[in-house]
């Protein structure tokens, strides 16, 4: 059964039209990445997964139930979002900013149990940043603050993780944790969406993809029918090399083919 | 997490002292003494004395105790909400709405008619500002424009302040005017108290009710709906709650500058930047100060009384010009 899905959704801001007619699905273990150059609407269209802006036409239905007909605080325990950029008002410590994923789970006088204290510990861990627990937020690093926000995220224990470009700002060892800590939660039965502009790793850890380009969907499916040399090209404008070294997918871009050349 | 406890018997501890404080000193030399009289036989003390304690003292120390609340919590909601360290209670316009409804009591003469008419003006004002503040704000969740209808309405209540003033019948109602307007909780009754109280508590009540969406918003407005946070709901707690509880107050002191923007300044590193619990921590912590400041503005007061407005006024604006640094360092 798919855990979230979209009907014909066309999302406008203003006049503008920024995606229409589109259709795509995600069930219980699955990542799926959306791709797409910079404007595409990748973000728009997660916002809206997200219930933050309401779709111009089409629906989201998740559990086959539309998103408007939840209550805030069942989609809050469902689904997870993390933003981009990694803005933080206040520098609270890590290990209370991490808890506060737990929010949606406490009634509203209810303090954190011992449970929930456990949960936050390991996903600290997990997410390499329990070294800092104590510390605030504000006196982190760019990369160190996003392995701290993803954290927040997966502490709602969610079905739905809709993460917009997490591995920015990330050196390579931690993207490949993160990714790895991604498929981990997508074994144990989490759909993982995210906004991924690393082709390598797309490749590698995506189970789908979908590429969003001039307002709709290009193409989606399996990540090795998808992200192949001439659906990239038509996408990014780009020519790329796809091969395999020791096993490992990989694609490397090679020349733009120029804006203008696009579809 | 440990600190907590400690931080709350501490700001408890500090706010009794201060309370006792406000209730020993004062002009007449009236003290520990005849309280202990007053505790094991109050009919034998003189009438004279025990009006003194109990209808002069205890008001004041009351109204001290709750106008630090609402300047203390207010101000840190406000922060909260607008993620901003320099927000104040006066911010959203309530403070000089409700000043302009108690100045045009006196200025019309109402005010010396009946003893609650100046409060009663205070509160109407500031009533009407969450009115006006809630239709120019419109229903959208922008904070940018709560600001700026804020900004619009203490700029036209204190034009209309000023024309009070301007256009006074004579000059001891202009300096009548003046006087409130410094702010001040001397001369005030029970009457006071239990006129402004059930604004109050309810105002302390709608905010105490956004702790744990301020907590959330630490994340930005986008995480924070998807973590649950109904942000229009949370607006309307805080706008409406600011404005009933600082109304209130503002009705009964006049203006008392800066309590709510130092004391929720001062906490925030002690509840580990936590909007949440500097809420309650900030409620203490204003109270502890008014009372603090009303009681050095007693000691200090020989025959012409200083007023606290004044008071925390010369104190604050030190302070907020260190913060304005302070957080020019931090940012860059």
């Amino acid at each position: 059964m798919n855990l979230l899905q979209t009907a014909a959704l066309t999302l406008k801001i203003g006049e503008k039209t920024i995606l229409k007619d589109i259709d795509f699905s995600i069930t219980k273990g699955e990542i799926v990445g959306l791709m797409g150059p910079n404007g595409a609407g990748k973000s728009t269209l997660l916002k809206a997964l997200a219930g933050l802006s309401n779709a111009h036409s089409g629906q989201v239905l998740i559990d086959d139930h539309p998103l408007h007909t939840l209550g805030r605080q069942v989609l809050a325990q469902k689904l997870a979002y993390l933003p981009q950029g990694h803005d933080v008002h206040w520098s609270m410590s890590v290990e209370n900013l991490v808890m506060l994923g737990r929010l949606p789970h406490l009634k509203p006088w209810q303090r954190p149990s011992e449970k929930d204290w456990l949960i936050v510990r390991t996903i600290l861990k997990k997410c390499d940043v329990s070294q800092f627990a104590q510390r605030g937020i504000q006196s982190l690093s760019g990369g160190e603050r996003a392995r701290v926000l993803l954290a927040r995220a997966l502490a709602v224990q969610p079905q739905i993780l809709l993460a917009d470009e997490p591995l920015a700002g990330l050196d390579p060892g931690h993207q490949l944790e993160i990714m790895s800590y991604l498929q981990q939660q997508a074994n144990a039965g989490v759909a993982v969406i995210i906004v991924i502009h690393d082709l390598n790793l797309a490749k590698r850890f995506c189970h789908r993809v979908v590429l969003l380009g001039r307002q709709r969907v290009l193409d989606q499916g399996p990540v090795d029918d998808v992200m192949i040399a001439d659906k990239i090209a038509r996408c990014f404008s780009i020519q790329v090399v796809t091969g395999n070294i020791e096993q490992i997918p990989v694609v490397i871009p090679v020349e733009s083919l120029g804006f203008n050349n696009a579809e | 997490m440990a600190k907590q406890p400690i931080l709350f018997l501490f700001l408890s501890g500090l706010l009794t002292v201060c309370f006792i404080g406000s209730l020993l000193v004062g002009p007449s030399a009236v003290g520990w003494h005849e309280w202990w009289q007053w505790l094991n036989n109050a009919s034998q003390l003189p009438v004279d004395v025990r009006l003194i304690l109990l209808e002069i003292r205890l008001p004041r120390a009351l109204l001290g105790l709750m106008v630090g609340v609402t300047l203390g919590l207010s101000g840190a909601a406000l922060q909260g909400y607008l993620r901003n360290p320099l927000a104040e209670p006066g911010l959203i316009g309530v403070s000089s709405a409700a000043s302009l409804g108690a100045v045009l009591t006196i200025y019309t003469g109402i005010a010396s008619s009946f003893a609650l008419a100046l409060p009663l003006g205070g509160i109407a004002g500031g009533l009407l500002s969450v009115v006006s503040l809630l239709l120019l704000a419109g229903k959208t969740v922008s904070v940018l424009r709560l600001i700026l209808a804020g900004i619009a309405i203490t700029s036209f209540a204190s034009a209309l302040t000023s024309l009070a003033l301007n256009m006074a019948p004579n000059p001891f109602v202009a300096l009548e005017i003046m006087f409130w307007l410094m702010g001040s909780l001397a001369d005030r009754s029970f009457e006071h108290v239990s006129l402004s109280l059930p604004f109050m508590v309810l105002g302390w009540s709608l905010l105490l009710l956004t702790a744990r969406s301020l907590d959330a918003l630490t994340l930005g407005e986008e995480a924070a709906q998807t973590m649950g946070v109904n942000l229009s709901r949370l607006r309307l707690l805080t706008v409406v709650g600011v404005a009933l509880s600082v109304g209130a107050a503002t009705a009964i002191s006049g203006t008392i500058g800066f309590v709510g923007l130092i004391v929720p300044h001062l906490l925030r590193r002690w509840v580990g930047f936590q909007p949440g619990r500097l809420l309650w921590a900030s409620a203490l912590g204003g109270a502890s100060l008014v009372l603090l400041a009303d009681v050095t503005v007693r000691l200090l007061s020989s025959t012409t009384e200083l007023k606290l407005g004044v008071l925390t006024a010369m104190i604050g604006a030190p302070f907020f010009l260190m913060l304005i640094f302070k957080t020019e360092r931090e940012v860059l």
